[in-house]
């Protein structure tokens, strides 16, 4: 049951998602043109005459007004018809689309596993304040929030894929099974996992002390009830915030994570298209990260409304 | 009903030991109401957590007993106790906007309290029905519309309302309430006090009302406890109280309500001088000594026993033990 005013809320929320698109689109397209080097130069190679490299621009269309530019651009994305990628030749929606669905994939398991392991971690230290269950979680939060994602994805290979040999630590072929999904999203799944926990304990902390918690003892409800369903329903409300923005970090470890479990996801694609100034390729690939984590937002924005009724729905 | 036994119950603290309830006896039948009253920090609240097994992990009970129905409480398994909570004894908290849980709804609040009492034998309707009528039982206007609204779309009052449906929807047979008009504008603390009273009446519950203000014990209680510094100073039925009060503390008290009939004033003990006494080391003899204009030599020295100057009469104070003779 939603009431009527959260619908409005909702709907409001993703129409606010147009003009947050468009100026992200501005603003890819405009950094895209303000990195050095002409593309045009480089594709036609190094033994171009001069007259080469302008047949080029006129093909590629880098010779129109920015502006132009930007309506071309806008005008291929709008009807996705995002044309060829400049080295491959290949359409460009058969390499992102593939390419999207599996960072999709490694997402959403690493952001489940990080709040399952965040939310448990959380709850269990902040049950067992100053113990010893407590110190260690609050370590493994700590080291969670200064490991790099690299050495962290090293880590898990030499234990888990080296040593015990358990699962693979690259992904050979251009379709991932879920065995090779494993590690690339225990490392994202693990870094994510610390700031949850910290969220959650101290979240938890703060709402097993408020007086509704002992309104919820007087009545003589059971433990489990009580920090599972009374309290938990409020120490959670922070937490989807966190959640939210850890997604953002979680993209840009993404292509760290891919990169070193050689894992085919969008951010490795950029990072390589980046290199080998495929720009068409590096554009749209960034939008659709962008629109992702956009995406993601609003719905996170709309789950803490649901979650929360205090918010005020204007 | 509830009896009260020498209790007495100190706090851990930094400073050593917070004797908050230092040898507290106090009895209550079915049906009839006691006014707790004493001063911020007297340990009324600690009395009524002590009661419903609620105490926090710093409490100790360092003696006595609490008897409900002739069982002793401190001596009960948790699950007993939980099981009473709730049930048999429920409790009235001082601030009802944080004392409802925020996410949930009015319904869902009133649907566990119910389920819990009565099991899950209930069906949806049927529940949704006894909260209805329990929200009429506390004069809830539009019950149906109320029992869908979040604990922040309602008014102090309402909210308080709420709470009491919620402590009577099992029918128990005690009622603790902690200061639950103190929160409240004045106008609604006398809608809430009747209401208390009637509901008392109607449903033969027993009632322990804790407040600061004497003039609102006068309008919910058969019978007045003062307390002060954690020990019980005077007992009386409630008139008696009023036309001849005996301990030097309950005259203070008396004086310092601004007007009986008039306006229920928040600070109403403002006016009483000097503060009350260091709970880790509390004054030797008679607690109240140093604020007591009648003081004695004897005061400082012996605690005053309990004596009951007429029937049903106690007092706690040298003027009326043997000791009298002895004043300077
Ligand atoms: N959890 C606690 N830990 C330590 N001291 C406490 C605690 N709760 C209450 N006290 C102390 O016990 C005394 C009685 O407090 P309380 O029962 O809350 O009094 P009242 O309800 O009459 O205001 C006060 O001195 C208070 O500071
Ligand atoms: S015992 Fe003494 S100090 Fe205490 S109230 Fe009576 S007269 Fe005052
Ligand atoms: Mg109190």
């Amino acid at each position: 049951m939603i009431a009527a005013p959260l619908w409005s809320y909702i709907i409001k929320r993703f129409l606010l998602l147009i003009p947050t698109l468009l100026g992200a689109s501005v603003i890819i397209f405009f950094m895209i043109h303000m990195l050095p080097g002409d593309p045009a130069q480089i594709l036609a190679g190094p033994e171009a005459t001069l007259q080469d490299i302008q047949n080029m621009r006129i093909r590629l269309g880098l010779d129109k007004p920015l502006p132009v530019q930007y309506f071309m651009f806008m005008e291929r994305l709008l009807t996705w018809n995002l044309g060829n990628s400049l080295v491959s030749g290949f359409p460009i929606t058969s390499l992102i689309v593939p390419r999207f669905i599996n960072t999709l994939k490694l997402a959403t398991l690493s952001i489940a596993i990080s709040l399952a392991i965040g939310i448990v971690l959380g709850i269990a230290a902040a049950l067992k304040r100053n113990t010893f269950i407590d110190r260690v979680v609050m370590i493994f939060a700590l080291l969670g929030v200064s490991m790099p994602v690299f050495l962290l994805a090293v880590l898990l290979i030499v234990i888990f894929s080296i040593k015990l040999q358990l699962f693979p630590a690259t992904v050979i072929g251009s379709s991932p099974s879920l065995r090779h999904l494993v590690l690339p999203s225990l490392t994202l799944g693990l870094i994510g996992a610390a700031p949850i926990a910290r969220m959650t304990r101290s979240s938890m902390i703060e709402v097993l002390s408020q007086e509704y918690i002992k309104t919820s003892e007087a009545f003589g409800f059971s433990r489990k009830k009580i920090i599972f369903v009374h309290a938990l329903r409020n120490a959670l409300i922070p937490v989807v915030t966190v959640a939210g923005l850890n997604f953002g970090y979680l993209l840009a470890g993404a292509v760290i994570t891919e990169t070193v479990f050689a894992y085919p996801g969008l951010g490795r694609l950029i990072v390589d298209s980046i290199f080998a100034r495929d720009y068409p390729v590096v554009q749209f690939g960034l939008m659709m990260i962008v629109a992702l984590f956009a995406i993601v937002n609003t719905a996170v924005d709309v789950l803490y409304a649901l979650i929360n009724p205090r918010v005020r729905l204007e | 009903m509830l009896k009260i036994e020498d209790l007495k119950v100190h706090y851990r603290g930094d400073l050593g030991l917070v004797k908050a309830i230092e040898g507290v006896s106090l009895s209550l039948e079915k049906g009839s109401s006691l006014a707790l009253v004493g001063e911020s920090g007297s340990g009324k609240t600690t009395l009524g957590h002590a009661v419903i097994g609620l105490l926090p992990h710093n409490a100790v009970v360092a003696g006595g007993d609490i008897l409900f129905k002739g069982k002793s409480i401190l001596s009960m398994k948790r699950e007993e106790l939980r099981r009473l909570r709730g049930d048999r004894i429920t409790m009235i908290f001082q601030e009802p906007s944080a004392a409802l849980n925020p996410v949930f709804k009015v319904s869902s609040f009133l649907r566990d309290v119910l389920r819990k009492g009565r099991g899950s034998s209930m069906s949806e309707k049927e529940i949704r029905e006894e909260i209805i009528s329990l929200l009429r039982k506390v004069r809830i206007p539009s019950p149906e519309d109320v029992m869908e609204k979040y604990p922040h779309e309602l008014s102090g009052g309402m909210k308080q309302r709420v709470l009491i449906a919620a402590a009577i929807a099992n029918n128990p047979d005690l009622i603790i309430a902690d200061e639950p008009t103190s929160a409240l504008d004045v106008s609604v603390q006398a809608q809430i006090l009747r209401l208390l009273d009637e509901l008392r009446n109607k449903m033969n519950l027993s009632l322990i009302f804790i407040t600061h203000n004497l003039g609102v014990a006068a309008q919910v209680s058969d019978k007045v406890a003062v307390i002060y510094a954690g020990k019980i100073m005077e007992i009386a039925p409630t008139p008696t109280l009023f036309e001849s009060p005996k301990h030097p503390y309950t005259i203070m008290l008396l004086k310092s309500i601004p007007s009986i009939r008039k306006e229920i004033k928040k600070e109403g003990l403002a006016a009483i001088p000097g503060s009350l006494p260091d709970l880790v080391s509390p004054p030797p003899g008679c607690r109240f000594h140093p604020r007591c204009p009648m003081a004695m030599e004897i005061c400082s020295k012996e605690e005053p026993a309990m004596v009951e100057v007429e029937r049903d009469h106690f007092v706690s104070c040298h003027l009326y033990t043997e000791a009298r003779g002895d004043r300077s």
